[in-house]
């Protein structure tokens, strides 16, 4: 089995150094459109660690106990794409009905997840690079934090600069992408971390 | 197709590819997709190929899901839309795999990551499935190649910048210091900066010569705009606390406009009611001063004939019963006249020397007076009629102002209230 160390690495390495959004640019429609508030980005934050965590863990049992014995692992696209929107919609019913205030926390932001391709993107990642279902778990989580953390910081700077005197060109996204660039610059630091 | 090209020239196979590489450039003009267009534009060649992958995919997704637009049941179309592209993406990966292997390699995960591209989601909601297969083959042909050539270009750009080459090939003098940070990840974000920022500059300049309608609508899954997603579209559902709090600041707006206009109502009623009261209070004493006025007007009378004064009090207790009473009066006068003649005869033993006189006189007298009592009777008619109107007339100010009073003061706190919000 994995040693915790070698997990702990994983984690770090997923969520700070081969940032989701920030080197791989996957989630990007939320990251850029979610990020207006802290409070909000938060919430989103949480929803996708929710269900990249739930979704890894589904995809990776679907893939090792139904996909490779079946001799069907070509379907993967298809399989993880349907498990994922039919998964994201059985939590929100779940939480709907037994978890009012998880619900009314992060219920609006489950929807939307379905089509974030990060969640298909770390389900792939784990089936590309061979991990074992906890490996994947792991990674799912390390991703989503990543996620989490990127979107959490980009909110915290639009808020400071949102009423910034920019060119009127500027205003907008393009403020946004050049700060997710200035943001970029700074993960990159992180590629000496491992 | 030639029939459909007649019938609807827009859809024409031609306009639809011309529309995809430049009027509706996804990339350059819709701004979808931005994902792969970050992650895979590291080189010209890189993007050619993820753009030609999309192309396919796009192409043959269009064409079945145009095909299948009457079997597929509107509730569960997403599904079927992502089943559909899931297996052409399963396909093209597989093609890739086999004939183009460095290129599957560089792209790595986002061949299959093609499926939720939303581009190819948001053509076929928005047109493919309302529209005829061969116009929405050639739609996905010209969304393709709109894309590939953008993602050729950005790939060429920072491709030159980067590393100083063109498709692989040194095209920049041995001097050219390559700037790297755009082959990394961070010269991506810069890259799509300068060209939503040019973007915008080409809004606001198309904006400033009136054609604001001519600036591109996205059609995207939801059909607005992705340039300014953040305050629109699919993401607005992710700004619900800030909607819940405008909508209870718009109820709480509209529960103290309705406390105003209840306190406005009331106030109204109120003084309304006072008014009322004033009114009928005015009647009351007018009536009063009526009463008096006959009363003087008996007492004058009296004074002056005794028997006066019965055809005072008769028609002035009938003064409301107006004109009809008068003829009554009248006849009741001739009684009280004879009672008065049935007096004279004592005065006229008193002083007879002016008898005639005295009779001439009595009788203009009596014709005066009761000349005077109908004209007091018709005075005292008119005259609260008069007052009557004159009081309704002075209620009915009094009211109104009162209303506007109100209303100016509901108006006032209204807006004080509103400031008090605003200022909150």
């Amino acid at each position: 089995m994995t040693d915790v160390k070698d997990l702990l690495i994983l984690l770090i390495g997923s969520s700070l150094v081969s940032n989701v959004v920030l080197s791989q640019f996957l989630g990007l429609c939320p990251f850029l459109g979610v990020s207006k508030k802290v409070k909000t980005a938060a919430s989103m934050g949480v929803a996708v660690i929710f269900v990249i965590t739930l979704a890894s863990a589904v995809a990776g049992l679907i893939y090792k106990f139904i996909l490779v014995p079946l001799g069907i692992e070509y379907l993967q696209t298809i399989v993880f794409i349907l498990v994922i929107a039919a998964l994201v919609q059985f939590v929100e019913m779940f939480l709907k009905k037994n978890s009012q205030g998880l619900y009314q926390a992060l219920g609006v932001y489950l929807p939307l997840i379905t089509t974030n391709c990060a969640v298909l993107g770390v389900a792939l990642t784990n089936v590309q690079k061979e991990y074992g279902i906890l490996t994947g778990i792991v990674n799912g989580f390390g991703t989503a934090l990543g996620f989490t953390i990127a979107i959490i910081i980009l909110a915290g700077i639009r808020e400071k600069t949102a009423y910034n005197d920019v060119p009127e060109s500027f205003k907008g996204m393009p403020m946004v992408l050049l700060t997710a660039g200035l943001m970029a610059i700074a993960f990159c630091g992180f590629s000496g971390l491992l | 197709m030639s029939d459909l090209s007649k019938k609807k020239k827009s859809d024409s196979p031609l306009e639809r590819l011309l529309n995809g590489l430049f009027k509706e450039n996804p990339t350059f003009v819709l701004l979808l997709g931005m994902c792969p267009t970050l992650a895979v534009t590291t080189s010209a060649m890189n993007g050619l190929g993820m753009g030609l992958a999309t192309t396919a995919v796009l192409m043959m997704s269009n064409l079945i899901i145009s095909l299948l637009r009457k079997v597929i049941p509107n509730r569960v179309r997403i599904p079927a839309f992502i089943v559909i592209i899931a297996t052409f993406v399963t396909v093209v990966q597989f093609l890739m795999e086999a004939y183009l292997p460095a290129i599957n390699a560089s792209l790595g995960i986002y061949v299959p990551l093609i499926v939720v591209n939303c581009i190819i989601l948001g053509r076929a909601e928005a047109y493919a499935y309302s529209n005829p297969p061969i116009p929405s083959f050639f739609d996905g042909l010209g969304m393709g190649l709109g894309f590939s050539f953008a993602l050729t270009c950005i790939g060429l750009v920072r491709e030159l910048l980067g590393a100083g080459k063109a498709f692989d090939h040194a095209v920049m003098p041995a001097s050219y210091v390559p700037i790297n940070i755009f082959v990394l990840a961070p010269g991506a974000f810069f890259v799509l900066a300068a060209l939503t920022a040019l973007q915008n500059y080409v809004r606001i300049c198309l904006k400033k010569a009136g054609k604001h309608e001519k600036a591109a609508k996205i059609q995207s899954g939801c059909n607005e705009d992705c340039m300014n997603c953040p305050d629109k579209g699919c993401s607005k559902r992710f700004y619900d606390d800030s909607k819940k709090s405008e909508a209870k600041a718009k109820k709480a707006k509209a529960a103290e406009a309705k406390a105003a206009e209840k306190k406005a109502e009331k106030a109204k009623a109120a003084e309304a009611k006072a008014a009322e009261k004033k009114a009928e209070k005015a009647k009351v004493a007018e009536v009063k001063t009526v009463e008096t006025k006959a009363a003087e007007a008996k007492a004058a009378k009296e004074n002056a004939v005794e028997a006066k004064a019965v055809e005072a009090k008769v028609a002035e207790e009938k003064a409301i019963e107006a004109k009809a009473v008068e003829a009554k009066a009248a006849e009741k006068n001739e009684k009280p006249a004879f009672a008065i003649r049935e007096e004279q005869p004592v005065e006229k033993v008193e002083e007879k020397p002016a008898e005639d006189q005295e009779e001439k006189s009595f009788a203009e007298i009596k014709r005066e007076a009761t000349g005077m009592v109908k004209e007091q009777a018709k005075e005292s008619v008119a005259s609260p009629e008069k007052t009557f109107r004159q009081i309704k007339e002075e209620a009915e100010m009094q009211k109104r102002a009162a209303l506007e009073k109100s209303k100016n003061q509901a108006a006032d706190k209204n807006t004080e209230e509103k400031e008090g919000v605003k200022n909150d």
